[in-house]
């Protein structure tokens, strides 16, 4: 319904030079056992204005996947190979100077915890002017003058006010608010949404979540939302992006990855959602647990899991692309 | 590195740097309810004064450090009589109800309360200086260490480290013997030179832990520079710690200097210090000259006791997340 002509009315998305380009993407944590292979080899594109949201269970490496493109991935990590061209420059190589100027001004991103990602001992107004002055030469008046522009923007009642409050004073949705506040505070051209509304109660979630599509609407920003509930995905995204043990499993169009799942582990992950009208039924659930990080099967990660296995899925599949455009990473579509 | 201060006005501010301007900003996505009713915010500095005034001690301490402070001031002032005279016929008396013998003499005839009111300065000076010396060194080098760590904090925590194994004691008296001592700005640089390393230590731990705080993560990943997240957002929330070990410190340093002097290689005379004169008091004291000891010690103490209260109700009041009762 309303979701094909959305679609329809969008950009053509597959032509034109994608916005953000991760190609081959690695990002390793060295640990007392060894070495942790959290994103292991994943590519995809995000079209300017895009909405892409990526899936997956804890461990599946969805959020190191974001920390990379920010490049805020921490000893004892490292990225030893890949490359993340963000409007045409290779984010990878930037120097540190570079990347801080990206940093907020052309990618944003907002985090999970909105009760401890803002600054305790200064208002929140301060916190935002702080983020419009750190790219703009503009005085302090005219930096609050924006911070209040920007409440108002993101639907925090008496914004001339609420500026002057401390972050304790607000209240959670108040706070994720302010974080998106922050991080629209320069326009940017891309906007990373990790587990934007897992730390908020359901209602609260229902509303950040219509101010993130009403904004994507008004300030045209590429959004990455990172989560593990896929009917957020469905709700917010054009394309689904579903990840699994540091690799990416299937991506295609909501529309195609929620009515159409190809990937079992897409299946096994839509089948165990709960669906009105389900009464004294158990919920189907994927058999086993996620491997160890340390001890991912060699091949497909899935493959201890899958309902589907073969001999040939030891080793990893390459990328299948199907007929209707979509990505599949599984030998079930090898012709 | 930070850009200079420049007040926008009229013509600049309509042409800002991002094109969502004020007319977007308007249509604003969930009602706003503009006629609601908002308490009126009390000021930040508003809740600090109210917390630190309930703080009784510390009230007493900040009371009573401002009456040093006006000793150490107008001290010279008020003194019967100047460090340099003396009277050897009214040595060694006992205190009694007059303003020059309140506090008795030592065994020169110099009145105690002299030895009070001109050392009020130096302890002071000395106590507060070197603290200043200590917490910019430690800070420095306790925030680069723990906000960058890797190699960085390495050479940070060894250079803490060797000061930290120097002989305090011992180096301080070969110093002081060795630039013939009396000379208060070496002292204080001495002090301070040699005492960092634990606020070094403190602040560096909780770098550490601040570091991995979500706010230091999102200032970063919206654009803060480095610097700027170190003292701007990390060390307002480290400042309890530096505050309190601050605070340890004047009444460290006062004692310290007081140590020295007791041990002849500080402050000598015709300069003259509560050490000092404690240490003068040493070989008298078996003569019975209770007051010579008692005063200087008695000075000592308030002072130390009154700057620790004043630590402990500054670091309760500047929390920003206590509540008011």
């Amino acid at each position: 319904m309303a979701l094909e002509t959305e679609q329809a009315q969008r950009a053509p998305r597959q032509e034109g030079t994608p916005l953000l380009q991760v190609k081959d993407l690695h990002t390793n944590f060295q640990t007392m056992d060894g070495v942790v292979k959290a994103v292991d080899g994943v590519s995809f594109d995000i079209q300017p204005g895009a909405s892409v949201g990526i899936v997956g269970e804890s461990g599946s490496g969805k959020s190191v996947t974001s920390l990379s493109i920010m490049r805020l991935v921490e000893r004892p990590g490292w990225i030893p190979s890949g490359s993340i061209i963000f409007q045409g420059k290779d984010l990878l190589k930037l120097d540190d100077e570079q990347m801080r100027r990206i940093r907020g001004e052309d990618i944003a991103m907002v985090f999970q915890e909105p009760m401890s990602a803002l600054n305790p001992v200064y208002t929140v107004g301060d916190q935002v002017a702080e983020i419009v002055r750190a790219h703009h030469r503009v005085g302090k008046r005219a930096a609050w003058a924006r911070a209040v522009e920007l409440f108002k923007l993101v639907g925090i009642p008496a914004a001339d006010r609420r500026v002057h409050d401390y972050p304790h004073n607000l209240s959670g949705g108040m706070r994720q608010r302010v974080m998106i506040a922050m991080a629209l505070a320069n326009d940017p051209d891309l906007l990373i949404l990790d587990e934007p509304t897992t730390a908020l109660d359901v209602t609260i979630q229902a509303q950040i979540l219509d101010l993130v599509r009403n904004l994507r609407e008004r300030v045209n920003t590429a959004v990455l939302l990172i989560t593990h509930d896929i009917g957020v995905v469905a709700e917010m995204c054009d394309e689904i992006i579903v990840m699994y043990g540091g690799k990416i499993m299937e991506h295609g169009t909501t529309h195609q990855i929620i009515d159409d799942p190809k990937h079992p582990y897409t299946r096994g992950l839509l089948a165990a959602i709960p669906a009105m009208g389900m009464k004294g039924q158990r919920l189907t659930v994927i058999p086993g647990t996620v491997p160890s990080p340390l001890r991912m099967p060699s091949g497909c990660p899935f493959r201890t899991r899958c309902p589907n296995v073969m001999d040939v899925c030891s080793n990893y599949p390459t990328l299948k692309t199907l007929d209707d455009g979509r990505q599949v990473y599984c030998w079930l579509y090898e012709r | 590195m930070q850009e200079p201060d420049i007040e926008v006005t009229g013509a600049l501010s309509d042409q800002a740097p991002w094109p969502m301007s004020a007319a977007h900003a308007d249509a604003v996505i969930l009602d706003e309810t503009e006629d609601q009713v908002v308490a009126e915010p009390i000021g930040q500095w508003t809740l600090v004064w109210r917390r630190f005034i309930r703080h009784r001690i510390a009230l007493i301490g900040g009371v009573m450090l401002i009456l040093l402070i006006l000793m150490a001031i107008f001290g010279p002032l008020l003194s019967p009589e100047s460090p340099l005279s003396f009277n050897y016929f009214a040595g060694n008396k006992a205190p009694e109800l007059n303003w020059r013998y309140l506090m008795g003499t030592d065994a020169q005839g110099h009145a105690i309360i002299m030895y009070i009111l001109y050392g009020a300065r130096i302890s002071l000076e000395v106590g507060v200086f070197a603290t200043v010396l200590t917490s910019i060194i430690g800070v420095l080098v306790g925030s680069i260490g723990g906000f960058f760590g890797g190699w960085v904090d390495a050479v940070m925590m060894r250079l803490t480290d060797v000061f930290l194994t120097l002989p305090f004691l011992p180096l301080l008296i070969l110093l002081s013997a060795y630039t013939g001592g009396g000379n208060i700005t070496f002292v204080i640089l001495i002090l301070g030179l040699l005492s960092w390393s634990p606020t070094a230590r403190l602040v560096r731990s909780y770098f550490l832990s601040l570091r991995s705080q979500e706010f230091v993560q999102a200032a970063q990943a919206l654009g803060v520079s480095s610097p700027r997240i170190m003292f701007k957002h990390m060390l307002p929330n480290a400042l309890s710690v530096v505050i309190v070990s601050s605070t340890l410190n004047v009444a460290g340093f006062i004692i310290a200097e007081a140590a020295i002097d007791f041990l002849g290689v500080g402050i000598h005379t015709p300069n003259v210090s509560w050490g000092l004169a404690l240490a003068n008091s040493e070989s008298y004291i078996a003569d019975g000259n209770w007051w010579w000891p008692l005063f200087p010690g008695l000075a000592l103490l308030i002072t130390v006791l009154s700057v620790n209260f004043l630590g402990d109700g500054l670091r309760d009041a500047l929390d920003v997340r206590a509540k008011v009762e």
